[in-house]
């Protein structure tokens, strides 16, 4: 479990100074969450592809500008989803850089909110690892109906252990959110 | 039982739904007289749901890729031998104004598909100083997309000289970085190659540069 979280306005700031590695890990803890915003509105893969370039290269030229650098997740699901808007053959519109006064359609907030949650908890899913990953992966994400003998076998451990490891992986699930700033999780 | 300490792995199987009645009932009598125990449960349910119904799709990892190498673009240092930093930052400057785009009346477009699915769109631009046509072709193959963009400038009142062999430029949108660079030939056309993205194209005619924001090439 490692201490070297960065938090969003650490991650924009060593953008800004040249840091790949920092840019690489802004794509990396959002881009699931930038690239799912195009499919869930129906578009196409390639579509999905193209807008997804598009956000992060709008992100790329305007980081510099963000205003509140805590907001960058909901900044990206709002721009994303104004280049859907405009990659659907609307009328272009302003693109405000001040999220208070964005006046383009936009994802209702807590659609947009419970998106953003759910992206970074799953960040938090994988920077836990295995084998902690696997079983909570097998048993809140896969399908409802995979017993605990297909999980113990599929993960190669004793059925009467899945109990206690869930425990224990679970405790070291919420100290990696609660160390990436996720205490609460109002809306589910 | 109901005077213990609520274990995880209680709370975790009564979340889950795994306990027996019976000890699912003396969880519930201890989150009566406890309330932490109770917002513990509501805690672990919470994100259990949140886990649950998160239908998030992970981008593919060439896209992933692309989208990492953005940086690298933007980042590089100004090219040694290019005179466009100077160009840029001293000389006139005119934007010239979209004045047709395929993408906005497609029936006029003529659209078509070539054999490797060619998508093409024309945009056409006018400044007082010269007239821009760009067809961007989209062409996918074997999983890669390749964008082409084939140019041509027509110079309003401009002596013979000036007809041709104009230095143009392609850099990230909102930025003088240039990710694409051509001459333009005797009659003023020209074709670059560049990934997905947004773009300013410059065109230096005479001391004077023309400059098209905002082209999103996809």
């Amino acid at each position: 479990m490692g201490s070297n979280y960065q938090s969003d306005p650490a991650l924009i700031e060593a953008c800004l100074r040249g840091e790949q590695s920092a840019w690489n890990e802004m794509i990396d803890r959002y881009g699931r969450l930038v690239y799912s915003v195009p499919r869930r509105c129906g578009l196409s893969e390639t579509d999905a592809d193209d807008i997804f370039q598009n956000v992060f290269a709008i992100a790329l030229r305007r980081l510099e500008q963000l205003q509140d650098h805590t907001r960058l997740s909901a900044w990206l699901v709002t721009t994303t989803h104004r280049e859907c808007w405009r990659h659907g053959g609307r009328k272009p519109l302003e693109v405000d850089l001040d999220e208070r006064e964005i006046r383009a359609d936009e994802p209702p907030s807590d659609l947009a909110e419970k998106w953003e949650l759910q992206s970074v908890v799953r960040r938090g899913l994988e920077r836990l690892g295995d084998p902690c990953k696997a079983l909570l992966e097998a048993l809140f994400l896969k399908p409802a109906d995979l017993g605990y003998e297909e999980i113990a076998r599929q993960l190669d451990i004793k059925v009467g252990s899945i109990g206690p490891t869930r425990a224990r992986c679970f405790r070291k699930f919420e100290a990696i959110l609660r160390e990436m700033g996720i205490d609460e999780f109002e809306g589910f | 039982m109901s005077e213990q300490r609520l274990t995880d792995e209680q709370i975790l199987g009564y979340a889950a739904g795994e306990l027996t009645e019976e000890e699912a009932h003396r969880v519930e009598e201890r989150i009566k007289a406890d309330p932490k125990a109770g917002q513990r449960v509501a805690r672990v349910q919470r994100l259990g749901r949140i886990l649950a119904t998160d239908d998030a799709v992970a981008p593919p990892d060439r896209v992933v890729t692309q989208a990492k190498a953005l940086f690298r673009t933007a980042t590089a240092p100004a090219r040694k031998h290019s005179p466009w930093q100077r160009w840029l930052e001293t000389i006139d400057r005119l934007v010239a104004g979209v004045v047709y785009d395929s993408r906005v009346e497609p029936a006029a477009a003529g659209y078509r598909r070539a054999e490797s699915a060619a998508i093409v769109t024309r945009l056409s631009f006018e400044s007082d100083l010269a007239e821009i046509d760009l067809q961007l072709t989209r062409v996918e193959k074997g999983g890669q997309t390749a964008l082409q963009v084939m140019g041509q400038v027509s110079v309003i009142a401009a002596d013979d000289a000036e007809m041709g062999n104009f230095p143009i430029a392609l850099m990230q949108g909102g930025s003088t970085v240039i990710v694409a660079e051509e001459q333009c030939d005797e009659a003023g056309a020209f074709t670059m190659s560049v990934p997905p993205g947004t773009y300013d194209l410059a065109l230096r005619v005479s001391d004077r540069l023309i400059v098209i924001p905002d082209i999103v090439i996809r």
